[in-house]
């Protein structure tokens, strides 16, 4: 068993907060480019 | 919730999610091409955040923080190990639709490479691992909506299941995609929302440290155990690598993107973005035991109790929303994967020396079988179940359809016998001592306890053993990728031109 210090926990649990708030926040302005190249007619998102 | 709220809740969602499956079958769905891979017009972006949620079912939410409940902190990554088979899978999906542009189901791709024998053991394999998905999902419909509404297991269940069907019903993977896009931003901003109630219900990650210290339960806070580490790290890491390969769920997407070319970044992004939820609900699960809470019917309930808890009520709507949402577009895209393989795998070799249906007849079978199976998911589901339990059991299934996929990946020569040989090995070892395992039979050898992990790793060394060895031994007779091009389009010209002229008539 191999125990985390407090910096350690604190260090890792916010990673991967951040981690799954930046991924997400890509794929969902991706996500909104096409919806605004089908809803505006422009041709981007791809 | 007073059940009134509850139901004028679902009701809404309801009404949403059926005029998005009106909308896609009156605008997007002509044939039973469009039904099964959405007509392959899908743009990356919407495959990568439909992989999300359509792997974001009940085990990424709640059985990850069930993990967290039983496992402490290593609970937070061990979940994530499980989807590390798409990424592995990624390069050979790209493949696989270069050879098959017209391709359906994964077990469309077994049929032509490995022949009859292996395709007719994978189709049984595919129809179980489906079913026990299915199961899955309906326990996550119950173990999720019923705590934070108030509805007993079987009441969220059954009015959930009727509600997936109608939906996908109308638009089959078009329902499920256009949904996706809309359920996914709402699921990341969800879980961020909630995240950001629990740090502060547990005064931050160092407020969070010191409670689970106070507890006293070591593994809260230790990075691996070694407990963790063989019942769950091991038979999850054994038991998914060869997931992706196995997810009919996952080939129908990666057969709806428009650009072969962006197959490889579509399911890496999905991966990469996928990873990081478990470990969200992991740290959720984390904060759920420092404040005492426990599960109530089964483990799978725990994160749900939790949000029941520390969030206001407009976080438990969105919760529901977010819950409801993410296994109900899981549920739509399995019922969509078994009517699939039913169709082509199934009836399409069944018929295949009879005159082909109508694109009508063929849209209408496929609509019967999502009702049928959508009935069979409800009735599995409509008593608690544990879905952590359910995922490692349908494990071992994987191991049997993935191994010798992805050993054909690395062996030029293979022979279709040999690879019947080692499947059919590997499936009767899990049908019967994987089952009996997982329902609690001690297997002793030599006065020794065999674990799970350890018979999940021995059929996987067994199965590639014969396939190794045996390819060695035989003449090859697998026809190769190059091959595979030219077979499907023979079959597909053929069937095309049949139904054509059936149609003309």
């Amino acid at each position: 068993m191999i125990l985390l210090s407090q910096t350690a926990f604190g260090v890792l649990n916010w990673a991967i907060i951040i981690l799954f708030v930046c991924i997400n926040a890509y794929i969902t302005v991706n996500i909104l480019k096409i919806y605004g190249s089908v809803l505006f007619g422009k041709k981007s998102g791809k | 919730m007073s059940p009134i709220a509850a139901y004028t809740i679902l009701v809404l969602n309801a009404t949403f999610l059926i005029a998005v499956g009106y909308f896609a079958r009156k605008k997007q769905v002509k044939n039973s091409e469009d039904y099964l891979t959405a007509g392959r017009r899908v743009k990356w972006p919407m495959i990568s955040g439909s992989i999300v949620i359509t792997w974001a079912y009940g085990g990424t939410l709640l059985a990850a923080a069930e993990g967290v409940c039983y496992y402490g902190w290593p609970g937070v990554w061990i979940y994530s190990l499980s989807g590390v088979s798409l990424a592995l899978a990624a390069p050979f999906f790209v493949r696989v639709k270069k050879a098959l542009p017209h391709g359906t189901t994964f077990t469309e791709y077994v049929r032509l490479r490995f022949g009859d024998g292996t395709h007719k053991l994978f189709v049984i394999c595919g129809l179980l691992i489906n079913i026990l998905l299915l199961m899955s999902l309906g326990a996550g419909l119950g173990s999720g909506i019923a705590p934070v509404f108030g509805l007993q297991h079987w009441q969220a269940v059954l009015f959930a299941g009727i509600i997936v069907i109608i939906f996908v019903l109308f638009g089959g993977l078009w329902s499920s995609i256009i949904a996706d896009q809309i359920q996914y931003m709402i699921m990341w901003a969800t879980a961020s929302i909630i995240a950001i109630f629990a740090m502060k219900t547990c005064g931050g990650f160092d407020g969070l440290y010191n409670t689970l210290v106070q507890i006293g339960e070591p593994q809260n806070y230790a990075l691996f155990t070694s407990v963790s580490f063989y019942d769950y790290a091991l038979v999850l890491m054994i038991g998914y690598l060869v997931y992706a390969c196995a997810d009919q769920c996952m080939w129908m997407r990666a057969y709806a993107l428009e650009s072969t070319k962006d197959t490889l970044k579509a399911l890496l992004f999905g991966w990469a973005s996928w990873t990081t939820l478990p470990m969200v609900a992991g740290i959720l699960g984390l904060v759920a035991l420092s404040l005492g809470i426990v599960p109530t019917n089964t483990g799978s309930d725990f994160l749900a109790n939790l949000i029941s808890v520390i969030a206001p009520k407009w976080v438990m709507i969105l919760w529901a929303f977010l819950i409801f949402n993410a296994i109900a577009s899981t549920f739509g895209s399995v019922l969509v994967s078994l009517a699939s393989i039913v169709t082509t795998d199934i009836i399409g070799q069944l018929r295949k020396n009879k005159p082909a249906l109508s694109t009508k007849q063929e849209l209408n079978l496929n609509s019967l079988l999502v009702v049928l199976f959508g009935i069979l998911g409800i009735a599995l589901s409509i008593t608690p179940k544990s879905i952590l339990w359910i995922d490692i059991f349908m494990g071992g299934f994987l191991i049997v359809t993935g191994v010798p996929i992805y050993l054909s990946l690395f062996m030029k020569n293979m022979n279709k016998k040999v690879i019947m040989i080692g499947s059919f090995a590997g499936f009767l070892i899990i049908l019967f001592l994987g089952s009996a395992m997982n329902f609690g039979f001690d297997l002793r050898i030599g006065g020794y306890s065999v674990t799970l992990w350890q018979l999940y790793l021995f059929t996987m060394l067994l199965e590639a053993a014969i396939v190794l060895i045996g390819c060695r031994l035989a003449p090859p007779t697998v026809v190769s990728f190059e091959g595979l091009y030219e077979l499907q389009k023979r079959e597909y010209e053929a069937k095309d031109a049949v139904q054509k002229a059936a149609e003309g008539c």
